[in-house]
């Protein structure tokens, strides 16, 4: 049996994990733990960090955990009872709106501000920001109100003068010859170029190649569109207090920084997050609005409530960069896929960021890479679901599918052949057959106007969670049970499985255990990013609740005159393992605590190893292409998706839903559209900007593949990115299936398919 | 939005006599005029409301040999109509593929019409676009994906109505009250001759002017053997504003057109009537390739610019569709 | 970017200040007076509001009174005097159905309501839909299905899916797709809501 505290293959940049498997390296054997997947189980010796539970394995039942759940604050949103930041009213709150600059560069000579003060209801209209102005729509002042209204037309009625600059709002601006430089100190196109020893290698590779394909794929920029937008309702309490109702997916970060803006200790500042409108990577810090609300806050001795205005939001609240890839792929008839080049580059706005990552799925010979930033007078970039990732999914996954046409390999095989994880190794076959994969038709070959094709692309996602998070479980002399984390659950829930865990582990019911989260008064947990909340939460509630039952087997034990480890938690009752029938309710147990509550902190250590430190998936997507008039309609939809250990089935499918319907929408609507003259976003609404909506639903099956991790205590994986990672791909690659060739560029909207159609007939 | 006066007229002469005055809209449901008064562009002093007018509610009906509809009729109730769902199924179609089922559970017929266009040049207050006074039309340099394709000169919009297209195909009629101080009369304008060209007169799209408001809109019940259809094109099949369309009215005798109405629109400031397509349509019998030829003829003349020379191609096959929609019905008899 | 001209209004100057921002504020009493305007052609019979006035309506199931100015929406209204904040403020331009309420049945955009144009019309938001803590079968089919993310869409949704199903029983995935057309949800829930439907359908055929 291997040991697998050490090494620790899952994580082994995490030094955390390094030390504490270290300092173990005198535990004799250990936990014996069976981890992996059906037909693919091993098992190993894992040494159980004191005061936690051995991790669950492979086989085990669960009475509460792996059920389907409905989300416990589900009543709370479908009455309009649950407030968000947005939902706020206080007692003599203010309203605050910028004043925004409609020039992509400028700098704001002067600005009037008495109109606005003369506006009933104005109490504040002033100069907030910089004057320099780098992107159309920067804020350069403030107005705040007693109503939402007279803020807004206070906003307008202020007068302002702007030297105009010129500027290189657009990609296409900010690269051509003697374009205005977005940052002074260095050129729009910043980057590396490919390196002469990996061009060499690669060079030499293709000529041993039986195919070559090239081709340039392009993305545009997609907007995170959060429904509700970024901002806070912030509460300055004289003298030293602040509760700020933050729209976050990071309550402690903000925290942190409001306190600075407030000059506060943190430990005086309470963020609450308790539902959140939407983030998808973009809502970790305080922000311009929140930063704005807290000062105003406590210059005006009032509540303030900031909400970015649309257009704005679609400015401001961040955005995924665009993409432009340059690729060439050598194949052999084989398979192989002997080299690739690629040379990438993208804006991100006056932010950065940009670029596209290949997820590290294929077996790629040589690579030889490129990477540019292109700097642009445009919101800045932010985190948006898989980042780097679904970019380089689709030009990747859109070459391979070329290649495998080329070499007259079915594109399925192609992947299986190029991909070592044994969890897509056995999701291609599965999903094959239950998409009907046998069913696609050879590229091309479609008769008739509307055309079909189907598509298939990977998913891989890096992360299993770390230290970072503690929960507290609260057992009440009554029998109640609290258990509490201070992150916050965007809509993914998080609260739910938080409470799953805890009973679970009490071995109550549901509806025994109330969760809390999103009030940074409780203990720490991570911003919701990269996927992190769930594994690095969760094995510290399961924790907490081990410690907490833990304290009341013991007092049960001492009664009863035994071991605490013959006691155990199960069906709302105290059990005892070796003496059948005997066994106490849990209330009664409770109702024998000295005091009035146990209470426990569980804390995150460092993951185990695991069976495979990477999550996988395999998506199927079918279209029909029109080709008259260039529509594509998403049919039917297979994402087979893991993430470790499913708490619940039903929230973690909603994700994946979630992220298929976000990747249809960035595939084949999506796109920020900049006018070449102010600079600013023509399309900042919600009806020129757009998504996808409900008519453009395919049919989707979500599989989720029941894997068993290892990682930690609880073994479960995010699925944020994961899922995010290929759809616009599998998508794009059912249009190639159907029309015999690519669109190269997303969104795959009309003009770009006709288009497509158009030069590939004059090729003819 | 600032705030205003509101005007709650109780019928068209009393909306008509308020509307005269300077700074003054009139408003139906408001879900265009609302949109504009809060992005700024629109900034009435005076809001004339017209869905208290009794008589601008009359119901769908039918009344000697024409089908007559009060200009507050909601595109709800013309998408569900079971009469124009018979006699006329492109309007109703054209209604119900309209906006959103909010936005038809309140737009007005009228409303519908004189709606001002999308251009999102003109949508911006920052701009100060030639629509709004400006000197320049910032979508000829600018990004014009969803500009016009035809009569692309000085200002680039596309009449962004539904229901515009069908009517005229249909040969409908506005029945306009108007106001001069306190007289009121009333005209009967045929929609055709309802547009104001950018050329004609930059800063509006039709010829009403202050103190003027429409009561009814109506058409000739369209004789046996017609079939309507309209037909748009877009991005996506949720809500979504048309790329093209076209609205085709057709009869058919005895396998022959004998009379054809062809109207295309979101390609042009107007609404677009194609003459040289119903000319070589007359007489024929209809098929696929004449309705291909058909839509291939009706792009003769476009002036696509940068970004939009797919519309082009979308407008003929909106063409071909909406004709060979408008067909089957007319031989069908049924939708 | 001076020298635009705003429609319905004489102001030339894009940030031109308006006169009758103070004229509103002035009068603060509301009137449905009779009057003849000097520098309007409003007949001296006629109904005018100005500044602000009493409405009345009915808000899920109650008469209401408030005060409101002719431009406030019923969006604002409910929202920002009322504290009914189940109704969002998403894209306030009509694109979006988060702000989705019904008018006398009838689904429709609060944000583009001018709230006094609700004046004697049955309003119900969704805060009415339940019956005190029974929920209306529709949410009910939310809950099971997990048919919301975040939920900032979710009470739109709900809205748009208790009118179609007051209308069609037994709506089919293509009626339901169309019944919230008008609705965005950017977390894709769009799935779930078809299967809360089905549910709701079945709810509501049981007489739940
Ligand atoms: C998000 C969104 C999407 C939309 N999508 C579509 C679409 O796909 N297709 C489409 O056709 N429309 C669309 N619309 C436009 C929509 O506003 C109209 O369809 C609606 O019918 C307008 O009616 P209304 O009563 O609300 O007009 P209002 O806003 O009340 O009025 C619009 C204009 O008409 C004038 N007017 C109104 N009634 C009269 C009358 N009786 N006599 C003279 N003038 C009058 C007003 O002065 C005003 O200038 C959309 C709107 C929005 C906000
Ligand atoms: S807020 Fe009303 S439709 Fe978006
Ligand atoms: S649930 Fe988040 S927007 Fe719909």
């Amino acid at each position: 049996m291997e040991n697998l505290n050490s090494p620790l293959p899952s994580d082994p940049q995490d030094p955390a994990n390094r030390r504490r498997a270290r300092s173990q390296d005198g535990a004799k054997g250990g936990t014996p733990f069976k981890f992996g997947q059906a037909g693919d189980v091993k098992e190993v010796s894992v040494v159980v960090p004191p005061d936690e539970p051995p991790p669950w394995q492979y086989g085990d039942t669960h009475a509460v955990v792996g059920h389907r759940t409905p989300r416990l604050d589900a009543v709370a949103k479908v009455t309009g009872r649950a407030k968000y930041a947005y939902d706020i009213n206080l007692p003599g709150m203010l309203w605050a709106a910028f004043v925004r600059c409609p020039h992509a560069r400028a700098v704001v000579k002067s600005a009037d501000y008495s109109a606005a003060l003369k506006i009933p209801g104005v109490v504040a209209a002033k100069e907030y920001g910089s004057k320099e102005i780098r992107y159309a729509l920067q804020h350069f002042g403030v107005v705040v109100a007693e109503t939402h209204q007279a803020c807004l037309e206070g906003v307008r009625a202020v007068k302002a003068e702007f030297e105009v600059l010129p500027h290189s709002a657009r990609f296409d601006q900010a690269i051509a010859d003697q374009a205005p430089r977005v940052h002074s100190e260095r050129p729009n196109i910043t980057g590396d170029g490919f390196r002469p020893e990996s061009e060499a290698v690669v060079d030499a590779a293709l000529k041993e190649c039986d195919a070559v394909i090239s081709g340039t794929a392009t993305t545009e920029v997609q907007t995170h569109m959060c429904l509700e937008p970024h901002g806070v309702t912030a509460r300055f309490e004289a003298p030293d207090r602040a509760t700020i109702w933050a729209s976050t997916q990071a309550t402690f970060g903000v925290r942190g920084e409001a306190a600075r803006v407030l000059k506060l200790p943190e430990a005086n500042v309470t963020v609450l997050t308790h539902f959140m409108g939407g983030g998808f990577g973009s809502k970790f810090s305080l922000g311009v609005a929140g930063a704005a609300a807290c000062a105003l806050s406590k210059e005006l001795g009032k509540p303030v409530k900031l909400m970015m205005e649309r257009r704005a939001e679609h400015v401001q609240g961040g955005n995924r960069p665009s993409s432009v890839q340059e690729m060439t792929l050598g194949v052999k008839k084989d398979g192989t896929l002997a080299a690739y080049r690629v040379k990438k580059s993208g804006t991100g706005g006056i932010g950065g960021g940009a670029g596209a990552s290949n997820p590290m799925i294929y077996k790629f010979g040589s690579v030889s890479e490129a990477n540019f930033e292109v700097a642009t007078n445009a919101g800045a970039a932010a985190a948006m679901r898989a980042p780097r990732h679904p970019q380089g999914s689709f030009a990747m996954e859109t070459i391979l599918n070329l290649a495998a046409d080329a070499i007259g390999m079915d594109p399925l095989e192609l992947r299986k052949r190029n991909d070592s994880s044994p969890i897509r190794s056995r999701q291609y076959v599965d999903g094959a057959k239950r998409f009907g994969w046998d069913k696609r038709q050879k590229s091309g070959s479609g008769k008739g106007v509307v055309k079909k094709g189907m598509g298939v692309a990977s998913a891989i996602w890096y992360a299993l969670g770390g230290r970072g998070a503690q929960v507290l479980c609260r057992i009440r002399k009554d029998g109640s049970v609290e258990i509490r984390n201070g992150a916050q659950d965007i809509g993914v829930g998080t609260k739910t499985i938080l409470a799953m865990v805890a009973a679970e582990e009490l071995g109550l019911p549901l509806a025994r255990v109330t969760p809390f989260i999103g009030d940074t008064n409780d203990p720490i947990g991570p911003g919701s990013g990269g996927s992190t909340t769930a594994p690095t939460i969760m094995p510290a509630a399961r924790t907490a609740a081990f410690m907490a039952g833990r304290s009341l087997r013991e007092l049960v034990a001492k009664k009863w005159d035994c071991a605490a480890a013959d006691l155990a938690l199960a069906s709302g009752k105290v059990i005892h393992l070796k003496d059948r029938g005997k066994s106490m309710k849990f209330e009664d147990a409770c109702a024998m605590m000295p005091g009035d509550e146990i209470t426990e902190l569980g804390k995150r250590t460092g993951n185990y190893g695991a069976y495979e430190s990477q999550t996988g998936g395999v998506h199927f997507a079918e279209v029909e292409v029109d080709t008259e008039d260039g529509t594509i309609a998403v049919t039917r939809y297979l994402a087979m998706q893991d993430a470790g250990t499913i708490i619940n089935p039903m929230t973690s499918e909603s994700q994946v839903n979630g992220a298929i319907v976000q990747g249809l929408s960035y595939a084949l609507f999506e796109e920020r559209i900049i006018d070449r003259q102010l600079g600013q976003q023509v399309n900042s609404d919600m009806d020129n900007y757009k998504l996808a909506g409900s008519k453009d639903m395919p049919h989707v099956e979500v599989i989720l593949t029941d894997i068993v991790n290892g990682a930690n205590n609880v073994g479960v994986a995010g699925l944020g990115e994961g899922p995010a990672v290929p759809i616009a791909a599998a998508i794009a690659g059912a249009v190639q299936n159907a029309l015999g060739f690519p669109v190269w560029g997303l969104p795959m909207t009309p003009d770009r398919v006709l288009a497509a159609i158009a030069a590939k007939e004059k090729g003819r | 939005m600032k705030n205003f006066d509101y005007v709650l007229a109780k019928d068209a002469a009393e909306a008509a006599k308020a509307a005269q005055g300077k700074n003054t809209l009139l408003k139906g449901a408001g879900t265009d005029l609302l949109d504009r008064m809060k992005e700024g562009v629109s900034r009435p002093d005076i809001v004339v409301n017209l869905l208290t007018c009794t008589d601008l509610r009359a119901p769908i009906r039918e009344e000697g040999g024409r089908i007559i509809m009060g200009a507050a009729t909601t595109l709800t109730e013309i998408a569900e109509s079971p009469l124009l769902q018979k006699v006329a199924p492109g309007l109703a179609e054209a209604a119900g593929e309209a906006a959103t089922p909010q936005l038809r559970n309140r737009g007005t017929l009228a409303g519908n019409i004189c709606q001002r266009p999308r251009c999102w040049y003109f949508r911006n207050d920052t701009y100060a676009c030639s629509k709004k006074g400006g000197e320049t039309c910032y979508s000829i340099e600018g990004e014009n994906k969803f500009h016009a394709i035809f009569e692309n000169v000085s200002c680039n919009i596309v009449h962004p109505s539904n229901l515009a297209p069908i009517l005229q195909a249909l040969g409908a009629t506005l029945h306009v009250v108007s106001a001069k101080d306190d007289k009121v009369t009333s005209s009967d304008i045929a929609l055709k001759d309802f547009w104001v060209r950018p050329e004609e007169d930059i800063s509006r799209e039709n010829i009403l002017g202050p103190g003027q408001v429409i009561r009814e809109v109506s058409f000739a019940t369209p004789a046996a053997g017609t079939g309507s259809a309209y037909v748009e094109t877009r991005e996506k099949a949720s809500f979504d504003w048309a790329l093209t369309s076209c609205a085709a009215v057709l009869r058919i005798e005895g396998g022959i057109i004998v009379d054809a109405h062809v109207v295309m629109s979101s390609v042009a400031p107007t609404p677009l009537s194609v003459d040289a397509v119903v000319a070589m349509l007359k007489g024929k019998a209809p098929s696929e390739s004449l309705f291909k030829s058909a839509g291939a003829k009706a792009t003769d003349g476009a002036t696509p610019m940068r970004d939009n020379g797919y519309k082009v191609t979308l407008v003929a096959v909106a063409v071909k569709r909406a004709l060979v929609s408008a067909a089957a019905r007319a031989v069908g008899g049924a939708k | 970017m001076d020298g635009k001209k705003i429609e319905g209004s004489d102001a030339l100057s894009r940030r031109g200040f308006l006169k009758s921002a103070g004229v509103a504020a002035a009068a603060t009493t509301l009137i449905h007076e009779t009057r003849k305007s000097l520098e309007s052609t409003i007949p001296s019979d006629a109904t005018v509001m100005r500044g602000e006035s009493e409405l009345k309506f009915k808000l899920n199931g109650k008469e209401v009174t408030a005060k409101v100015a002719p431009s406030l929406t019923l969006l604002e209204l409910l929202r920002e005097k009322m504290d009914l904040t189940g109704t969002k403020q998403v894209c306030d331009r009509g694109a979006c159905g988060a702000c989705t309420v019904h008018l006398d049945g009838r689904t429709v955009n609060s944000c583009l309501l001018l709230a006094v144009d609700a004046s004697g019309r049955n309003v119900t938001t969704v805060e009415g839909l339940a019956q005190g803590e029974q929920l209306h079968p529709v949410q009910q089919g939310f809950v099971e299905e997990d048919a919301m993310q975040c939920g900032f869409c979710t009470p739109g949704m709900v809205m748009s899916c208790a009118a179609l199903l007051a209308k069609n029983p037994k709506p089919t995935r293509a009626d339901c797709a169309e019944g919230i057309s008008g609705n965005i949800c950017r977390c894709g829930t769009y799935l779930n809501i078809f299967r809360a439907m089905d549910r709701a359908s079945a709810l509501m055929k049981a007489g739940k």
